[in-house]
């Protein structure tokens, strides 16, 4: 029998609105300890609210954040590593410096500060450039030096607000490579993005959260069988495109409007059994004569089954709450 | 708790410390100072003395007459060597002053010699060597008799006041000092505010903050900011007032513009802890209260628009101080009792000028009003402008949903 590893983070029905409304109302999720967490959400879907919540930035309203198997306090928060959504470092500062500096504010010796700093650096190959100050890197390796500050004082919990974002292909590998190295040591990484390929790639579990409220939590393979199967289809023909989805055991509903110069077309979704592939549908659109501007086959993937989720979080919605 | 706050404080020193513009512009001052000493001694001669013998029968009034001259020469800010006994005889014969008993309380001068006293000095001479006089007969014939010593100028015993324990042309420049010391914490206090703004504005503009407060408390971030910033003021302060107490004391021309005074009130211990002590606790009020509105900017042009009202407060400070040391402002020291007021009124008053329980007190009002300014500084740098903007946005809805329910 494999034994459930102790969890970092836990999370239970979190709230914090604003006065206009916007925040999170339920949200609930779980980091376990040797694990990777992707925080997949859209823009303004609450993710950083949360993540301000968890540290202690922002006080939630309701809810229950136990950090470490204990409720979260300032002792249990010194063994979190925070790298926030808005990021920057003091342009004169020296890399080394800046790391050592916010491992000591952590309460980590002068001397060992130092020392993390210079081995971090040099594990992201910034080996040699430790003296040099931050104005003088590039964007990507200050933002990097930035993910070592979070790195610094040896936390247990990373919390990551979009980490991978403004970084090219390569760095953004590295810092994957970085995570995974992070969580072989026993670290739980919990982080936010909207790359569906970084999160398939790294992580062991993914929370989906839409408008405020966790839609999904659980290992990435699940959510992936979240996916419904079918297509999105543009077309202007809408008795045409349904008559076809029925006619094969499936159904169509309209996802929105699509203005081009082909005059107004509707872009569908088309769910279909699961025995009926991609090529039945197209044929039996062509039988129609169905005009098909685009055909797109809905993967079953995280990104699918997150298209999926928050839409059919947000049609649960009231009308007022629903996204323009 | 400490360590953050020393970390922090720490940074912000490095940050201005480490730069060499911040030293050109720390020398700045004392260059100037140095050349603006160096004009003065150049341009100042040390006036020779004019020689004035004093010819009289009595030596009671002789004395009564030497003592007339001197607060005479004190008036006009001359130097004058006066001797008693006729000049020796000499080609250019010096100011000889003849003074001659007429009457029990009459006298009668004559002066030969030059440069001769003019019309003016002259009837004031007299008159006061025959106030003098009859004074001393008026103590000798009464039955509580004075010594002969005090007789000879009692207008200089009836002084109760502080001010009265310094000569009359002593007093000028202890008041210059104090006014140095009120100008000195004034630009202090502009040009750190600047800089502490800055440094709380930087932490939003570089978007540093948000990781900061991840790891430290508001309370923490602020006190670092307040400490960095003061030290480094202490440090332009130091170099500041180290040089011109130096000239001061060094340069003879410094001394004579108002030095005196303010090597004075630096070379008194006490003086020096009670000057310190309010610079302590004016920094650490109007800090706070800068850094308590600075975080509430979005940015650094939101935060100069802002502070502008606190520079009109300071600025509306200073004449109020300017008044006082003037002597014109008794009208004016109930503001002792308004915060912002507090160490500009305090600073203009000679050490014992006011009761003890006074100064306590209006210093323990100003200590009040810095925890006030520090938790409403911590408060604001908690809530990010993000999220003020939300909540101001919120209100405005609700307010838009009951006007049209």
């Amino acid at each position: 029998m494999q034994q459930t590893p102790p969890l970092s983070l836990e999370v239970h029905g979190l709230a914090h609105r604003f006065g206009d409304g916007r925040g999170v109302s339920d949200v609930s999720l779980s980091v376990p300890r040797g694990s990777i967490t992707g925080f997949i959400g859209v823009n303004g879907a609450g993710k950083s609210t949360t993540l301000r919540c968890l540290l202690g930035l922002l006080k939630p309203q309701a809810g229950e954040i136990r950090l470490f198997g204990a409720p979260a306090d300032a002792a249990s928060r010194h063994r979190v590593g925070f790298l926030p959504e808005e990021r920057g470092l003091f342009p004169r500062d020296r890399a080394r410096d800046v790391i050592a500096f916010n491992a000591r504010l952590k309460g980590v010796e002068r001397k060992a500060a130092l020392r993390t700093a210079d081995r971090l650096l040099h594990r992201i190959g910034l080996g040699g450039r430790e003296r040099e100050r931050i104005e003088t890197l590039s964007k990507g390796n200050a933002q990097r030096v930035q993910l070592l500050c979070a790195l610094a004082h040896e936390p247990e919990l990373l919390l990551l607000d979009e980490p991978l974002s403004g970084l090219d292909p390569i760095a953004q590998s590295e810092i994957l490579s970085l995570f995974a190295e992070f969580r072989a040591g026993g670290g739980a990484i919990l982080f936010s993005t909207h790359s569906m390929a970084a999160a398939e790639a790294i992580c062991d579990r993914v929370a989906i959260l839409s408008n405020g409220r966790t839609v999904f939590e659980g290992s990435v393979s699940d959510a992936a069988r979240q996916a419904p199967h079918g297509a999105v289809v543009v077309t202007d023909d809408e008795a045409g495109l349904i008559a076809s989805a029925e006619a094969i055991g499936g159904r169509a509903w309209p996802l929105s409007t699509v203005g081009s110069r082909l005059g107004a077309a509707t872009r569908w979704q088309v769910a279909l059994p699961r025995e009926v592939t991609h090529p039945v549908l197209m044929r039996a659109l062509s039988e129609r004569a169905v005009p098909i501007f685009a055909f797109e086959p809905i993967r079953e993937n995280l990104e699918g089954a997150f298209w999926s989720l928050t839409r059919n979080a947000e049609t649960a919605l009231p009308p007022d709450r629903q996204a323009a | 708790m400490i360590g953050p706050v020393r970390l922090i404080a720490e940074r912000e020193f490095r940050t201005y410390v480490a730069t060499a513009s911040f030293w050109i512009a720390l020398l700045v001052g004392p260059i100037i100072m140095a050349a603006a000493a160096g004009a003065l001694a150049v341009s100042f001669k040390a006036p020779t003395p004019a020689p004035i013998h004093v010819v009289a029968e009595d030596p009671v009034l002789a004395r009564m007459a030497v003592a007339a001259l001197e607060d005479l020469a004190g008036l006009e800010g001359r130097a004058v060597a006066i001797r008693v006994g006729p000049p020796a005889a000499s080609p250019e014969t010096p100011l000889t002053i003849e003074v001659r008993r007429t009457g029990p309380v009459d006298v009668r001068l004559t002066q030969s010699g030059a440069p001769a006293l003019g019309p003016l000095q002259w009837r004031l001479l007299t008159r006061t060597l025959e106030r003098d006089v009859a004074r001393g007969a008026l103590a000798t014939t009464s039955p509580a008799t004075t010594p002969p010593t005090t007789a000879l100028a009692p207008s200089r015993t009836a002084r109760t006041s502080p001010e009265a324990t310094q000569t009359p042309s002593s007093g000028a420049p202890a008041s210059l000092g104090r006014f140095a010391l009120v100008l000195t914490l004034w630009m202090t206090l502009t040009g750190s505010l600047g800089m502490l703004l800055q440094a709380v504005v930087r932490e939003r503009g570089n978007r540093s903050l948000e990781s900061l407060l991840a790891s430290v408390r508001p309370v923490q971030i602020v006190l670092g900011k307040v400490i960095g910033v003061g030290a480094v003021s202490l440090l332009v302060l130091g170099a500041w007032m180290g040089s011109a107490a130096g000239l001061a004391i060094l340069a003879p021309g410094v001394r004579q513009a108002g030095g005196a005074g303010l090597a004075a009130s630096l070379g008194d211990p006490a003086s020096l802890l009670r000057a310190a002590l309010i610079y302590l606790l004016a920094f650490a009020f109007y800090g706070l209260l800068t850094v308590a509105v600075g975080v509430r900017a979005r940015d650094a042009a939101a935060a100069q628009n802002m502070v502008r009202p606190l520079f009109g407060l300071l600025l509306a400070a200073f004449f109020v101080a300017l008044v006082s040391s003037i002597g014109a402002g008794q009208r004016l020291d109930w503001l002792l009792w308004v915060p912002p007021f507090t160490p500009f009124v305090l600073l203009t008053k000679a050490p014992g000028a006011l009761p003890l329980l006074q100064e306590v007190a209006s210093c323990a009002l100003l200590l009040l009003g810095a925890v006030v300014a520090g938790r409403a500084a911590a408060k604001g740098l908690s809530v990010q402008p993000v999220e003020r903007r939300k909540k101001t946005r919120g209100r405005r809805a609700d307010d838009q949903g009951s006007a049209s329910a």
